[in-house]
């Protein structure tokens, strides 16, 4: 077992590992989203523009483009929930490097992981990604059915409620 | 064309909210979280507010809270866009005076649709 400095070190170098590969990706995206703009308000402009007079097939040919264009948008925010996770899991290594716990005693002692577990889920954004966290690593009082929280593990899946619109 | 609040403090998901917005001829203008937002709303006004609920300094339900307290948007809607899909954060946006709640990701078209829809 490696020592607990060597541990430290290599949970801070994973950490910004991270960090490093968030960065690195934020400005592609970016540019990415910035050209997709271009392509919807561009495709807005050319509809408007051949309203009165191309032919339906232009019309199609550019619903189509618009069609794909939205299926970008809509496939794009899944890099934003990536980067939620992995700036979570970022936060997440930086702590247990930084805890005097963590690095050297924390496969010892059960308190210091519960402690580290409690931290990660306070930080978890949304009852998908929590309940997530309790079927990878099922809090010890949790019999495989409940959650901490003593209610019942949902077994829908996780992503039960995406895309969905309510108006109150 | 109706002038829209964007606010998320995903740089990633104010542009993909924007590419939707404006592609459909809205204007679209956005603030990183709650507090910018509420800051914004302030001093200038606009036709419908789209926030997420999970941001520094100020989160979405706080958000909608403070703008239904301020007379000119109490009757402008807000929808709330975010990850979150459980009833409890449902009734709170819902009770703070939210008009919609919208999950993500979202399908561009629907949410135009809906967007349309409160705007009247």
């Amino acid at each position: 077992m490696p020592a607990p400095d060597e541990q430290a070190a290599s949970l801070t170098a994973a950490a910004a590992q991270l960090e490093l590969a968030l960065r690195e990706s934020a400005g592609p995206v970016d540019t990415l989203g910035q050209a997709f703009e271009r392509m919807s308000v561009g495709l807005a402009q050319l509809r408007r523009s051949l309203a009165a007079t191309a032919e339906e097939r232009q019309h199609a040919a550019c619903r189509e483009v618009m069609r794909d264009v939205s299926v970008c948008v809509e496939n794009l925010q899944f890099y934003d929930r990536m980067v939620q996770h992995l700036s979570h899991l970022r936060d997440y290594l930086s702590g247990l490097s930084g805890s005097p716990n963590a690095a050297g005693n924390a496969g010892r002692e059960p308190a210091s992981w519960l402690e580290l577990r409690d931290t990660l889920r306070r930080r978890l954004i949304s009852e998908a990604q929590r309940e997530l966290l309790d079927l990878i690593l099922p809090p010890p009082h949790a019999h495989g059915s409940e959650t901490r929280d003593g209610h019942p593990l949902s077994r829908a899946p996780l992503h039960v409620g995406e895309g969905s619109i309510e108006l109150f | 064309m109706a002038r829209i609040l964007a606010v998320d403090d995903s740089a990633a998901m104010r542009q993909i909210v924007g590419v939707t917005l404006k592609g459909a001829g809205y204007e679209v203008v956005s603030a990183e979280d709650g507090q910018e937002a509420l800051e914004f709303a302030q001093r200038e006004s606009v036709d419908l507010v789209i926030t997420d609920v999970n941001m520094p300094r100020m989160d979405g339900i706080a958000l909608v809270r403070a703008l239904r307290q301020l007379a000119s948007y109490r009757l402008i809607p807000l929808l709330v866009l975010t990850t979150e899909a459980s009833t409890e954060k449902k009734l709170e946006g819902k009770s703070a005076g939210a008009t919609g709640w919208v999950v993500k990701p979202f399908n561009p078209e629907r949410l135009l649709a809906t967007v349309a829809k409160v705007l009247g």
